[in-house]
């Protein structure tokens, strides 16, 4: 099993960046050569300004001349081919180091200190203070580099280490680790590295959804891709956005990610790495461990997934008493602060939604809108659940009579007969939004009338409104809102796509739900995965280096394939 | 204490702030504007969003204004009349006032176009009580017509997806012509205020609050009684409350450039206060809440946005000053403050901040002689001793450790814990004699790099005079007759921090390579005086705290007009910057009350 995950994940690094969940090294193809890299922390002090590139590059010289080199690169290795010899990388998780080994005459790593940034040469070896404390110690081989320390600048002068062989090979560790720490004792071999990061790859693919075998070789990298976006970060675990130009958490990707795990620990715990920030009075803030707007309430869908897919129950009761307690307080935070108290719910900001301008706010704001109350219904369907399961019938009941009340005010004050509209809180005011947006309430399911979702599939499926060869346009191209490259506004939304098609599965519009996820993979496996990206009729910029697979992306998109295809036919 | 228009000192190079008050206002250099902001982002002035122009209306149409301020409110007073007053309070709020005239507030950026970038929302609550709006990054506001009204105007661009202005017009009522308006800040969820303070009140109360902490200080030497005041306007003006990453109130450096609590500068506030030693102590103790539980590091700085559990800064921490700061306190203050219960909660951490010095700085010669990693780890992030480079050692941080092992020694011996005390005298007195023996070339301290002498003509030389009569006479006569020589280092503005002979002087960009700056003057000068040298440490002090009195609560002045050994003119850079020249600030504030206070004479 490890030799066919070996075997079907070959990287180009151009495209995805080599590393491993936790891990903050990483190396990547720029356009002149590898680079070795960090996953940025924020600083509490930084003089430094973002690099156009990569902390250090990597070289290899022979006779104080560059040499041209192949790599060939795994989910678990890296090598560079020269004439000259050879140069691989991997990553010791036990030591949280990058392993280096080789035989070329000279491997460099050069980079660019900002201000304030330094380099020492210490008993443990060489020593790069670059946005964190890089240490390379030499089991094998020399190395020589230049400290000098420039006064008026703060900094040591540009750091340049130079390995070369020692009887023939070099071995090297490049350590991650808190400043004024010995390094940790290295224990396994080269090999042992790559084999026990393939099997701790292989226990995380395990708990990923299956999708059809047509797709495995993105299934596989989309799945890599997962696995690396994990890092440490706003007190725990979170799932970037990107490893390179986006290294964002945000907790609507959140919980449409914990869609793709058929794991309930891995799903429970993404979506409690936003949920987990709840403030005492019940916001939940709009990503992990920050900012101050309320995040869009779809935790309790992804929630409900869970008790729907027959998993919830597999967590300890503690943790499930932990997600009622954190999701009744969050639905209290949105009675207490955005309910008119008649069954509906209002948007005071835009970007509540969870997009930062779609059109649902064209008709003003504070806006009462057809994707809150959606999610807000669920949240209270699934409190209804949560309360019966443990026998507390009062909540129970309580919790019964707004949901009725929601349901009941979404179809008599927001569905004209046609459509969803939006209105304005306080001056009454309707407008039908012509953004995906409206049609969020495909998720209720049967909860609606047939005829309204039937209504619904139709109006969606309009290649002059919604539907691109790439996936739904966010907003209708006939839209006077419509701006293709934005976010929510016309562009095509991963996640939008993932909630609109899990809704149309669940009102048994399986045809279409099939046929928009298809566009979307399609477009995956040409195109890499960005988590919004403009319409296929539309100019596109491609994706950034090393970014070709956003994980956050990777896992929604996971997660539509998985609801929509069916495994047996595909 | 005033800074006004046509007052000596304004706000230009002075914030306008309150103890406890995250929001500050200062004057803009440019538009000549007065200008609201909040400092919990940690944003510089010249990049941040989250400004707000004050424009005074009348008739709805913006008018000149002049202002004053003093500790208990800032009044804005237009040139055809009405006037608008401000009082910062400690509450979250802040209250504004306004009689015949109204007040505009206008958000703009620092960086021309930024505009109202940062408003990414406004909502009118339900109830009418007041609209919030949210600012991303820099939290929420929450605005409030007591009387009067208040009216938003911040149309939205949905093409842009963003806000083309965001302006609040306070205005008065037009029966009474007048109006009372407050400003919450918060970051998450807004709390009711219960009952509004009539205004008066909060004036009184901020002149009472500043005035208890004006008591907190002995009387300065005669002529220097006005900038002593001005002074402790700054450092009660800084002074935070306990939240966020704060953990006790703590001293800001600034809230325009570097709004956070630099760890040594915690004991820099704490030596003026020797009419409370107990607070001073308080603050001598304040970052040792942040000490890494593993090594025993005291991080460098707290900021609002950082968990106070946190030891975050990385490599970064400073000087080894607390010990230098009690020794200080209990020579002027006596030790009463350090009763047992203290001595036991303290001692312990303070040993764990020494054996970080000798255990991760330590340079590797079985005894207790340290090397920095950093120039940072000094204070000196750019003097002339470390220009060979690190690790490093440098007799000024030494010379700290051999006052930090004696606190620890006193506490030790306060917690019952004897031998320990016995054994931390011991550890000092070596490290003394090191200090003499191997860093002493007869006529300077030297520092090493790899047992190396590296060459230098840095003030830092000179800066074991810190240790005063531990100081053997010959070493003390020297270096008094070498720092008042005003061909090598007495300039007419204090001591330049680098030789005014050296072939590397530099005032412009760098810090301590030449400029005259408060707190090596400071340190210099109470070694002196603690050696006996009074005179001169008088001398030294009067230079530049007179500079002070003419210029404000400067951290560093140019000494000279022409470079010494060139003749070549020193270029000058009076706009606002991050850099010791510019801003006012607590540092130098605390530096200055010191020597007022504690080291020139009254004649």
């Amino acid at each position: 099993m490890v030799d066919s995950i070996q075997e079907n994940i070959k990287l180009n690094l151009s495209e995805t960046p080599f590393s491993m969940r936790g891990s903050r090294h990483m190396i990547y193809e720029d356009t002149d050569g590898l680079y070795y890299t960090q996953t940025p922390l924020a600083p509490v002090f930084s003089f430094t300004g973002s690099r156009p590139k990569g902390l250090l590059k990597i070289a290899v010289r022979s006779g104080g001349v560059e040499l041209p080199y192949t790599y060939n690169a795994t989910a678990f290795y890296v090598e560079l081919v020269t004439d000259k010899g050879y140069v691989r990388f991997t990553i010791d998780e036990s030591a949280n180091a990058l392993r280096i080994e080789g035989n070329v005459p000279e491997l460099t790593f050069s980079g660019e200190f900002g201000f304030g940034e330094m380099s020492a040469i210490t008993k443990y070896g060489v020593e790069m203070h670059l946005s964190a404390r890089l240490v390379f110690s030499n089991r094998a081989g020399k190395f020589e580099f230049d400290d000098t320390w420039q006064l008026a600048l703060w900094n040591n002068v540009d750091p340049v280490l130079h390995i070369t062989p020692e009887y023939g090979k070099f071995d090297v560790v490049l350590f991650d680790v808190p400043y004024d720490a010995a390094p940790p004792e290295v224990t396994l071999t080269f090999d042992e590295c790559v084999n026990t990061n393939a099997e701790a790859f292989e226990r995380f693919a395990g708990m990923v959804k299956t999708i059809p075998p047509a797709w495995k070789p993105l299934a596989d990298i989309l799945t890599y891709s997962i696995w690396i976006g994990y890092q440490n970060a706003a007190g725990g675990e979170v799932l970037f956005n990107s490893r390179y130009t986006d290294t964002t958490a945000v907790s609507l990707n959140h919980y449409a990610a914990s869609l793709a795990f058929n794991c309930p620990f891995c799903a429970s715990a993404l979506i409690d790495a936003a949920l987990g920030s709840i403030k005492p009075g019940g916001l939940v803030p709009s990503a992990p461990g920050g900012r101050s707007e309320a995040s869009v309430p779809l935790y309790g869908f992804a929630v409900l997934r869970l008790l729907n897919d027959n998993i919830l129950g597999k967590l300890p009761k503690t943790r499930i008493s932990e997600l009622y307690t954190r999701l009744s307080d969050a639905a209290e935070w949105w009675i207490k602060n955005r309910y008119d108290g008649k069954g509906l719910f209002y948007y005071a900001y835009r970007r509540e939604s969870g997009f930062s301008n779609p059109s649902i706010f064209a008709v003003g704001t504070p806006a009462i809108t057809p994707d809150l109350q959606t999610y807000l219904i669920l949240l209270t369907s699934l409190l209804i659940k949560l309360s019966e399961l443990s026998g507390n019938n009062v909540s129970a009941e309580k919790w019964n009579k707004l949901n009725e009340l929601q349901l009941s005010a979404l179809i008599s004050e927001l569905w004209n007969g046609g459509a969803f509209v939006c209105k304005d809180y306080y001056s009454g005011a309707v407008k039908i939004s012509e953004s995906l947006f409206s049609f969020i309430p495909l998720l209720l399911g049967d909860r609606l009338p047939k005829d309204i979702t039937d209504k619904l599939a139709s109006a969606l499926d309009d290649d002059a409104s919604f539907v691109s060869d790439n996936g739904l346009r966010s907003e209708s191209k006939a839209s006077e809102y419509y701006l293709p490259g934005v976010q929510g506004c016309g562009a095509v939304d991963l996640t939008l796509n993932a909630l609109i098609i899990w809704g149309l599965k669940d009102s048994d519009k399986h045809e279409l739900a099939r046929k928009y996820a298809l566009s979307v993979l399609s477009f995956a496996k040409a195109n890499g995965v960005k988590l919004s990206y403009a319409p296929a009729d539309e100019v596109n910029t491609p994706p950034e280096v090393a970014d070709r697979y956003s994980p956050a992306g990777s896992a929604v998109l996971i997660a539509i394939a998985a609801k929509a295809l069916d495994l047996r036919k595909e | 204490m005033m800074l006004g228009t046509h007052e000596k000192f304004n706000l230009l190079r002075s914030p306008y702030p309150r103890g406890g008050s995250a929001f500050y206002l200062y004057e803009d250099f440019y538009a000549r504007l007065l200008r609201l902001t909040n400092f919990k982002s940690m944003d510089m002035n010249n990049s941040s969003d989250f400004i707000f122009d004050l424009k005074l209306t009348q008739n709805g149409m913006p008018v000149k204004y002049d202002y004053t301020a003093d500790a208990g409110s800032i009044k804005l007073t237009g040139e055809t009349g009405g006037a608008v007053e401000i009082v910062l309070t400690n509450r979250d709020h802040l209250r504004i006032r306004g009689t015949n005239a109204g007040l505009r507030l206008e958000l703009r950026g620092a960086i021309d176009g930024r505009g109202a970038a940062a408003v990414e929302g406004v909502y009118p609550l339900p109830n009418g009580s007041g609209t919030e709006a949210i600012f991303g990054k820099y939290g929420k506001i929450m605005f409030k017509a007591l009387t009067g009204s208040l009216v938003i105007d911040a149309p939205y661009n949905y093409a842009k997806g963003a806000y083309d202005e965001f302006v609040v017009n306070l205005l008065p009522d037009t029966q009474s012509g007048g109006f009372d308006a407050a400003l919450h800040e918060y970051v998450n969820e807004y709390i009711e205020y219960p009952n509004y303070e009539p205004f008066d009140e909060l004036i009184s109360e901020n002149n009472a609050d500043f005035a208890e902490w004006k008591k907190k200080y002995p009387p300065v030497a005669k002529g220097y009684e006005e900038t002593a005041e001005y002074a402790q306007w700054v450092v009660w003006s800084h002074r935070t409350k306990v939240t966020g990453g704060f953990s006790s109130n703590m001293i800001l450096f600034h809230y325009q450039w570097l709004a956070g609590a630099a760890s040594w500068q915690q004991s820099y506030a704490a030596m003026p206060l020797q009419n409370d030693p107990y607070e001073a102590w308080k603050l001598i103790c304040a970052m040792f809440d942040y000490q890494d539980k593993r090594t025993g590091r005291i991080n460098s700085m707290a900021i609002f946005d950082m968990e106070p559990a946190t030891s975050g800064g990385g490599n970064h921490h400073q000087a080894p000053f607390q010990g230098f700061a009690l020794d200080f306190l209990i020579r002027r203050c006596g030790d009463a403050f350090l009763t047992p219960a203290e001595c036991i909660r303290m001692y312990p951490k303070f040993a764990k901040w020494a054996n970080f010095w000798t255990t991760y700085r330590s340079a590797d010669r079985g005894d207790d002689l340290i090397a920095l990693t950093t120039p940072h780890q000094s204070g000196w992030d750019d003097a002339s001793n470390f220009h060979k480079g690190f690790p490093t050692s440098s007799p000024d941080v030494i010379a700290f450790l051999v006052i930090l092992f004696e606190a620890c020694s006193r506490l030790a011996k306060g917690a019952g814990e004897d031998a320990a005390a016995d054994d931390w005298t011991v550890r000092s007195k070596k490290l003394l004699d090191i200090l003499i023996n191997e860093f002493w070339d007869g006529e300077k301290f030297i520092t090493r790099k790899d047992g190396e002498v590296v060459d230098s003509m840095s003030l830092a030389c000179y800066q074991p005079i810190l240790l005063g009569d531990r100081l053997p006479r010959e070493i003390i006569d020297k270096i008094a007759a070498k720092i008042t020589d005003e061909s090598e280092f007495l300039s007419p503005v204090g001591l330049a921090s680098e030789s005014l002979k050296s072939p590397i002087i530099n005032f412009e960009r760098n810090f301590v390579l030449g400029k005259v700056v408060a707190p090596a003057n400071m340190i210099l000068s109470v070694g002196l005086s603690l050696a006996g040298k009074t005179k001169e440490a008088d001398l030294i002090a009067r230079r530049f705290c007179d500079k002070v009195k003419k210029e404000g609560i400067i951290l560093g002045f140019v000494p000279v007009d022409t470079y010494p050994l060139t003749g070549e003119k020193v270029p000058v850079f009076n706009e606002p910057n991050a850099g010791d020249g510019w801003p006012w600030n607590t540092w130098s504030a605390n530096c200055f009350l010191i020597m007022a206070s504690s080291v020139i004479q009254n004649q």
